[in-house]
């Protein structure tokens, strides 16, 4: 079957009631986690993960999807309406969306930044379906050190990103390369770090890494910040006002910058929704055409950070699904999703056709949760909102309930519920000594994976090193990972250098003045 | 945080721990770990990598880049900076939480619950965790949190039970019976 026979197939799975129900819970809980300020949609999906072990792989990717999709647009509502950003992506909405509030132009403000996630969604997903089958014939042709090459990469690029310290990502993404060591070894059968202990013969459960570093980790984060009630003025109307046809015709511009930034920073893993949103948003300032007019509360200043936070998600998902390669937090908790269920993602679901029919259906139901997400916003976000009245301890106790039991609802295991609590402490602990937690989350997931390819290369090349630099494939991706490493060093020095070109200019004129007087 | 030198006062103890001590508890922990897996047991095949190599070399790029941030920092730290430069922050700072104390009861009240859930059973177990960290939340209202702590136990013995089939945990003696009668209140078999 060809691309579009597939995509109709799996638009005709994705309405099938399971998935429809699995589409339209995930939609809510996206919006209501990324409504809540510091309830990240990362949370939204970890949380939902245990709960997919019975259903179906097609039903919980949907499920985990529908999250992630309308967590990066739901936040606008409380980002324009209330200045409150429910996610980090949704701050550069809240320049020019509050600006708009005020002088009342609200209901105007959040019809842009429906239409903006309506279009950089729909687009994205369309561009990224009809590159799904040519990106996975390119990964076809990979062995092992090309497959081994992507994963460094991808692992090198999601550190480069991951924070404002390059040693203290790397030294986080480390800690989770050697979590992913515990347990038996694959090639040889052999014990590693298990100290003798039967619950560790197994390996530490990614899934309860994830729930405890993500979930329980951010719970604790939570409730170390107190409890601040959010009081939200009772007057806001939550009415959406769509623009006109003529308004549109007048961004065109702004929608196509925007959503091919997002489309193609999605595709680079590490560089999420919310480098997305400010890349934009910097760019529309830059070039666009009322670009100075960018934080008075135009509308350009809602359209690209939105259109790009929306339009990424969709980049994301087609590497998970072709390279079996994650590149943000969410993607990284979905792939954990197929590994749960038995499922390694990459180029081989597209050559066979039952799993290239699940491809499709989750890729077909990209279109439909956009859709959802928008239809949702428009006529339930009154709802949605509420959810910023219940007092945070409330709220804090149900999420935990849920982390803890979502937990042990996995495999009944109450060692599973320690695995929890010991790394949710832990990534408290790195957050508090400013060691990302992300790089660690995505170290213990990729970390089989890399094992596995290198280990493979190694036995096939007989120890040969520079087999990773000798196909053009690999020698490419591990030049991109060394340069990703390199980039923040780099810019750090070329924004270093330019800021003391510009003391100096700045004491020249000065001196210059000096003389003159 | 970097200003120990600034104006030629040495560096005080206390400091060097804090800038310098996340780094060599590190490096400590991965020397043992990289002994630890010296001791991995496995049949060698002769010109084939074994099952310790892979963690080795993660042990060893997680050395060297603590190394790395041990030497940096100290150069930093020793450096002579002009007062006027902004203190760089980029590493390991302890950044203490506005309430770390609810923090530690909020991980004490988890522990306890996992150590009670078998005993407890898991309703009784749960209103009683619920109404701890609601408290520990903010909530500071008795009666509305017995209640509310009673009726989410009571959703989530629904959802769970009756409408996923999970087996939770019902507890010994008197608390076995409590569970069971939620257990028929909820509808779970």
């Amino acid at each position: 079957m060809d691309t579009f026979h597939l995509l109709i197939a799996g638009f005709a799975e994705v309405f099938k009631w399971q998935d429809m129900v699995a589409l339209v819970i995930g939609l809510c809980v996206g919006m209501a986690v990324s409504v809540l300020p510091g309830l990240g949609l990362v949370m939204g999906v970890v949380l939902a993960l245990p709960f997919t072990y019975s259903m179906s792989l097609e039903t919980s990717i949907i499920l985990l999807t529908a999250i992630y999709m309308s967590g990066t647009y739901a936040g606008c509502y409380t980002a324009i309406l209330y200045k409150i950003p429910g996610e980090p992506m949704d701050v550069p909405l809240l320049w020019d969306g509050w600006a708009m509030t005020m002088r009342g132009e609200a209901a105007k403000a959040l019809g842009w930044a429906l239409v903006a996630a309506l279009t950089g969604g729909l687009v994205s997903s369309a561009v990224m379906v009809s590159l799904a089958g040519p990106l996975s014939k390119v990964a076809l042709s990979f062995g092992a050190p090309e497959y081994f090459a992507a994963v460094f990469f991808g692992l090198t690029t999601v550190v480069a990103l991951a924070g404002k310290s390059l040693p203290n990502a790397l030294i986080s993404m480390c800690i989770g390369l050697l979590v992913s060591t515990v347990g038996i070894d694959a090639t040889y059968g052999s014990e590693r770090f298990t100290f003798g202990s039967d619950v560790l013969i197994n390996g530490l459960p990614f899934v309860m890494v994830l729930v405890g570093m993500y979930g329980f980790g951010e719970i604790l984060d939570k409730i170390g910040q107190g409890s601040k009630s959010v009081s939200l003025p009772g007057s806001t109307s939550t009415a959406t006002s769509l623009p006109s046809w003529r308004e549109l015709w007048g961004l065109r511009a702004t929608l196509a910058r925007s959503t091919t930034i997002g489309t193609l920073l999605g595709l680079i893993p590490g560089a999420g929704a919310t480098i997305s949103s400010f890349v934009s948003y910097g760019v529309e300032r830059q070039y666009g055409k009322r670009g100075r007019q960018i934080g008075t509360g135009i509308p350009e200043g809602i359209v690209a950070p939105q259109i790009a936070s929306t339009a990424s998600v969709a980049g994301h998902m087609v590497p998970l699904l072709t390279l079996g390669l994650p590149g943000s937090g969410a993607t990284a908790v979905i792939l954990a999703a197929f590994l749960l269920h038995g499922v390694q993602p990459g180029p081989f679901m597209l050559k066979n056709p039952d799993s290239a029919l699940t491809v499709y259906t989750i890729l077909a139901s990209m279109f439909v949760s956009v859709i959802g997400m928008c239809l949702l916003g428009f006529l339930w976000i009154r709802l949605v909102i509420k959810v910023l009245k219940v007092p945070p301890g409330i709220l804090i106790a149900v999420i935990a309930m849920f982390a803890l039991i979502g937990a042990f609802a996995d495999r009944n295991s109450m060692s599973d519920l320690w695995v929890v609590v010991v790394f949710g402490v832990l990534a408290w602990i790195m957050e508090r000594v400013k060691l990302p937690v992300a790089p660690m989350v995505l170290g213990a997931i990729l970390g089989p994976i890399a094992e596995d390819s290198f280990t493979r290369s190694m036995i096939t090349y007989h120890d040969d090193w520079t087999m990773f630099f000798r196909s053009p494939i690999s020698a490419s991706l591990m030049f991109l990972a060394l340069l990703s490493l390199v980039f923040p060093t780099l810019k750090k020095m070329i924004f270093r250098s330019s800021a003391n070109q510009s003391s100096d200019l700045k004491i020249a004129k000065a001196a210059a003045a000096a003389n003159s007087n | 945080m970097h200003g120990g030198a600034d104006d030629g006062a040495p560096v005080s103890p206390l400091k060097w721990l804090r800038e310098l001590g996340p780094y060599v508890l590190i490096v400590g922990v991965a020397i043992v770990l990289y002994r630890v897996a010296s001791q991995i047991s496995y049949t060698e095949i002769p010109g084939q990598m074994g099952p310790e190599r892979w963690p080795k070399i993660i042990i060893a790029l997680l050395i060297c880049v603590c190394a790395f941030e041990i030497v940096r920092r100290v150069v930093v730290t020793l450096r002579p900076r002009p007062a006027a430069e902004p203190a760089e922050d980029e590493g390991f700072s302890q950044q203490m939480e506005a309430h770390p104390m609810l923090v530690a009861a909020a991980t004490a009240a988890t522990v306890g619950y996992l150590l009670l859930l078998g005993v407890l059973g898991f309703f009784t177990a749960s209103v009683l965790y619920l109404a701890a960290v609601m408290w520990i939340g903010g909530v500071r209202r008795p009666v509305f949190l017995g209640v509310l702590s009673l009726t989410i136990s009571f959703a989530f013995s629904f959802f769970f039970m009756t409408l996923i089939y999970v087996a939770l945990p019902l507890g010994e003696g008197p608390f076995a019976r409590i569970s069971l009668i939620v257990m028929k209140l909820v509808g779970a078999n």
